[in-house]
């Protein structure tokens, strides 16, 4: 064992000792809840992995898990070694746009292990071992949060430099346990589109993600402003008055993001590309680097980067 | 075809004495700790890794799949489901184990 793996595992024991002792004088579920978290078997499976960041949208559709595969991506892309947690179990897209279709994770031990795809990026999903897939999951309450936290648990990622986690949508159980039990989860990164109702749902979760205490790293705009031409990577512009074509609009969620007091991250303008690559199996990013697009993922993945840097605890590298 | 059988009948046996384990919570019969050692004794692990391929790759054991992924979450958080949701928690996972041993009967 690492000296600064047993300085850490003394410190949290020495935690946990306070921290019974307080419950001994009249205990709180709050610091139950506290201990229970630094036991946990989750806890030792995320000691290697430097950086966890969850992608969440207040709402489906918005293009969260297209975003979050392309910031993987992009992190590969600068070099570091990568994985990506696919926790939507309801609409579980990752693996496919991944390029993982028909190949079959491990479990031995009670341990998963991840694939990995021809670029070196770790994944895991339901749907590596869920019966094909048009087979519905149909896990309720209690058994869909068991599944989850045993994801957490159970999946063996090995050291990596950037764990990205694509929450389920919304702002309900499922993506509440996961950012509760993620040890020293980085931050929350929220996709939105650029409507004012999607702009709603970012604040719903920007609060949410407060509230629980975990930073909120920025918000990214999703389908914004104008559309690319798929043939010549162009800016589309109607063909009768040669004005710009907007799907969604622009800046809404640059908005929201001032009104949480969190960064603006960047947006993704529409290219069909990303449709396609997405349903291809390779992320955008890596397909088209030179497009607007790929370049604002990279743009916002050193955006994520000084976020973290500035969210860093001062007692790290001491 | 025997494999099959025998995969069935190891499904059905561990979904029955799952269910039964369970049951003593809602009648109060039996502590969380009791029926947790119950749940424990079931070897869903060596199942699954045993028949792991079979069981991830083809639909007609989602019903197998699912009563031991089932049991074997059940094994890592009964407790802590139960401090946390309660006995009524408890009832989801009743339903699910009978409905999916139902199916498998009736294959």
């Amino acid at each position: 064992m690492s000296s600064e793996k047993k300085v850490k595992e003394k410190k949290a024991e020495e935690v946990i000792q306070k921290i019974l002792d307080l419950r001994d004088k009249g205990e709180t579920r709050e610091e139950l809840k506290y201990v229970s978290k630094l036991r946990s078997p989750i806890v030792s499976r995320f000691e290697k992995i430097k950086h966890k960041i969850a992608v969440m949208s207040g709402k489906g559709g918005v293009g969260k898990s297209t975003v979050a595969t392309n910031l993987v991506a992009a992190f590969k892309a600068e070099g570091y070694n990568c994985g990506i947690l696919d926790a939507d179990v309801h609409g579980p897209n990752v693996p496919k746009m991944m390029g993982l279709h028909e190949k079959y994770p491990d479990f031995k031990g009670r341990t998963f292990y991840p694939l990995e795809t021809e670029e070196g990026i770790k994944v895991w999903s339901v749907a590596l071992y869920w019966p094909s897939d048009s087979t519905p999951v149909m896990w309720r309450g209690p058994y869909k949060t068991r599944v989850i936290k045993q994801f957490l648990a159970a999946v063996d990622w090995g050291e990596l430099d950037y764990l990205i986690i694509d929450l389920p949508p919304g702002t309900g159980d499922e993506p509440q346990t996961i950012i509760e039990k993620i040890p020293e989860l980085d931050g929350v990164v929220i996709v939105a589109t650029p409507q004012e109702v999607a702009l709603l749902d970012v604040r719903k979760s920007g609060e949410m993600v407060k509230e629980m205490s975990v930073p909120v790293l920025g918000v990214i705009e999703n389908m914004s402003a104008h559309a690319i031409c798929p043939n010549c990577g162009e800016i589309l512009k109607c063909a009768n008055c040669g004005n710009q074509v907007e799907f969604f609009g622009e800046g809404g969620a640059e908005l929201a993001s001032e009104e949480l007091e969190v960064p603006f991250l960047g947006s993704i303008p529409v290219d069909p590309r990303i449709r396609t690559s997405g349903d291809e199996g390779t992320p955008f990013v890596l397909k088209y680097p030179d497009s607007e697009a790929a370049k604002n993922f990279r743009e916002i993945v050193r955006k994520i980067e000084k976020e973290l840097e500035k969210h860093k605890p001062s007692s790290e590298g001491e | 075809m025997g494999d099959d059988v025998s995969l069935n009948e190891a499904a059905l046996e561990v979904a029955e004495k799952a269910s039964r384990a369970l049951e003593k919570l809602i009648f109060s019969t039996g502590t969380p700790e009791e029926v947790l050692e119950e749940l424990m004794k079931l070897n869903v692990t060596t199942l699954l890794e045993e028949n792991w391929k079979k069981l991830t790759s083809d639909p007609k054991y989602y019903y197998h799949l699912d009563i031991l992924q089932t049991v074997m979450t059940l094994q890592d958080e009964l407790l802590n489901q139960l401090g946390e949701m309660g006995v009524d928690s408890i009832k989801a996972d009743l339903e699910n184990l009978d409905f999916s041993r139902e199916k498998i009967a009736n294959k």
